[in-house]
């Protein structure tokens, strides 16, 4: 990514003033691009540090610094304990569901000439769709009363489950419906790194003597290494930015926090308790957290990556 | 381990399309209760296949809210933040993979750190930008935060780079300025890149809740999910066909645009993850 005479072909050749001259259209052309991010991220990251060091309700002029008492508010919050709680375990269950899920289905969809696009098609198709579109279908499914979700349980003989409306069950719905969402996602990327793998491994290793089931362990898994840490970091990611679901199905409920997730946090606690300071050092958190969730992901991976390749 | 791959092919691809069929269906429930008249909603066990496909539900979505303005809103938004992305992504992206200038790579990786950072870290700080900038409530204060992008500056430049420079010097030497080469050379041959990002872009912005949520209230720059969010929320009490109705008009256009776009959509990540 760093290979600094790569993008510019033949520069040595080109006469100065060319190049006197590139040097002020390459600030130029880049400028528009840095100035949204100059207010919109850059700036507004410094803001949010100096909100999270204040206290203010967003209406009344009055904002005074109070050091880092917003900070020691949220380290002592049971709701901020039980939200850091559910993020980690929505994370996980979602992520690593989605992944093996999505993996699989990627293992079973290389050897599948035709149709393909059709399979491809259906199980991608969640993935477009908004997070609005799915929270008010699964609502729908999930209905205690008149739920197909339920229904087929009745028939099936099973006892009936209250999804959304028990702290037990609750959490885990947003997972599975979150899962049925990626999933897509997962496999078409998969299905992007194994179309990457040369075949020629795979004719070597067969003239080897080596079986299907460990073709799979020994070359597909670890040449899929680049692959599957990317998926790692965008999940994780994705799954951080979770709000849609929460706000219309469970309004981070049915009680005791149940479904609270880290943005709902900030939002309950921003636009509803209109607590600015508090909610901007929780987003001054979730941003310190996604940036150590990187760069370890970066770390663990990449040293495995590359003794994989 | 003996059957003949084609057996073998037969079973797999039963399997997956039983999976894909499962994952399919709930899409197909949308449209299904969309079309049962309200008592069939409280059948139960529910009926598969309306006994009769019924308009109503749809009608009355249509009168009940202005969905008119709700589409109009939501592609002034998603086509506003489209052009502005491209026209800002390719000027950056041909700014960091052609040009030579001191302190690009800083300048770039500038770019680059936001990617990995949701909307939803800082919008405490943006809404107050946009009030200061009497933003607030407007279709712009949903669009100019979203003026560039960098995924799309990372994934363009990307595809600029590969493209040999040869072909650039040789737009140069009968005399092309930089537009000119953006436009004759960069943008043709980038084509499969661009197409990939906007595609993605035009729908992420479209299904977006988030921020218009946060950034407008009323109905006059309401965005269509946020429209369609409010037939749950009535205090009347849920009509699951009207609610569903109102899904079915949100989610059309986008299975429609990935329908015909879908080859991109694949293709795409296979170029991403190169």
């Amino acid at each position: 990514m760093t290979d600094p005479h790569a993008g510019a072909p033949a520069a040595g050749r080109r006469p100065s003033p060319f190049r006197r001259a590139a040097r002020l259209r390459g600030y130029l052309f880049a400028l528009p691009a840095l100035v949204i991010f100059g207010v919109f991220f850059y700036y507004a990251l410094g803001f949010n540090v100096y909100l999270s060091l204040s206290s203010w309700n967003l209406l009344s002029p009055e904002r005074h610094y109070v050091g880092f008492a917003n900070y020691r508010a949220l380290l002592m919050s049971p709701r901020f304990h039980r939200t850091l709680w559910n993020t980690a375990l929505y994370t996980a269950g979602s992520t690593l569901g989605s992944m093996t899920i999505g993996l699989a289905l990627a293992l079973a969809l290389r050897r599948v000439t035709r149709l393909a696009r059709l399979v491809q098609g259906a199980l991608f198709a969640p993935y477009v769709i908004s997070w609005v579109s799915v929270a008010l279908l699964w609502l729908w499914l999930l209905d205690p009363q008149y739920g197909l979700v339920d229904a087929a349980f009745v028939r099936l003989g099973l006892p009936a489950v209250n999804w959304l409306g028990a702290e037990g069950t609750a959490l885990w719905s947003l997972v599975l419906l979150t899962i049925w969402k990626t999933v897509g996602y997962d496999m078409v990327t998969c299905l992007g790194g194994l179309q990457a793998i040369p075949a020629e491994v795979y004719e070597s290793a067969a003239l080897d003597g080596a079986g299907p089931g460990v073709q799979v362990f020994r070359i597909t898994l670890p040449l899929l290494g680049p692959t599957v840490f990317f998926l790692l970091v965008t999940s994780v990611i994705f799954s951080f930015e979770a709000f849609d679901i929460v706000n219309i199905m469970t309004q981070g409920g049915p009680i005791h926090s149940a479904t609270y997730l880290f943005v709902y946090f900030i939002y309950a606690v921003g636009f509803q308790y209109f607590q600015i300071g508090q909610a901007a050092a929780a987003s001054v958190l979730l941003f310190l957290i996604l940036l150590i969730l990187t760069a370890l992901e970066f770390q663990f991976l990449q040293r495995r990556v590359h003794y994989a390749a | 381990m003996n059957v003949p791959s084609r057996v073998r092919e037969v079973v797999v691809l039963a399997a997956l399309g039983a999976v894909a069929a499962a994952v399919a269906f709930p899409l197909y429930w949308i449209a299904v209760t969309a079309f049962k008249p309200g008592p069939e909603t409280f059948q139960f066990p529910p009926s598969l296949w309306p006994r009769r496909w019924d308009l109503g539900p749809l009608r009355a979505v249509w009168q009940m809210a202005p969905m008119l303005l709700y589409y109009r809103n939501s592609i002034l938004v998603a086509a506003g933040i489209l052009v502005l992305q491209l026209v800002t992504v390719i000027l950056a992206a041909y700014a960091f993979a052609v040009l030579e200038f001191p302190g690009r790579d800083v300048l770039f990786y500038l770019c680059l750190v936001p990617i990995m950072m949701p909307e939803q870290v800082l919008f405490i700080p943006d809404f107050i930008i946009l009030r200061t900038l009497h933003l607030l409530n407007t279709l712009g204060g949903l669009v100019l935060p979203f003026a560039t992008s960098a995924f799309g500056i990372f994934l363009i430049r990307q595809a600029f780079r590969g493209i040999p420079g040869e072909f650039i010097d040789a737009a140069r030497a009968e005399g092309a300025g930089d537009l000119a080469v953006i436009w004759h050379v960069l943008m043709p041959l980038g084509r499969p890149m661009i197409a990939t990002f906007a595609v993605f872009s035009f729908v992420f912005h479209w299904n977006d809740y988030f921020w218009p949520l946060i950034m407008t209230n009323g109905v006059p720059v309401r965005t269509l999910p946020l429209g369609v969010a409010t037939f749950y929320t009535q205090e009347s009490g849920v009509v699951w066909n009207q609610v569903m109705a109102a899904n079915l008009l949100l989610i059309l256009p986008i299975l429609v645009v990935f329908a015909l776009v879908q080859p991109y959509i694949v293709r795409g990540f296979q170029l991403t993850l190169r």
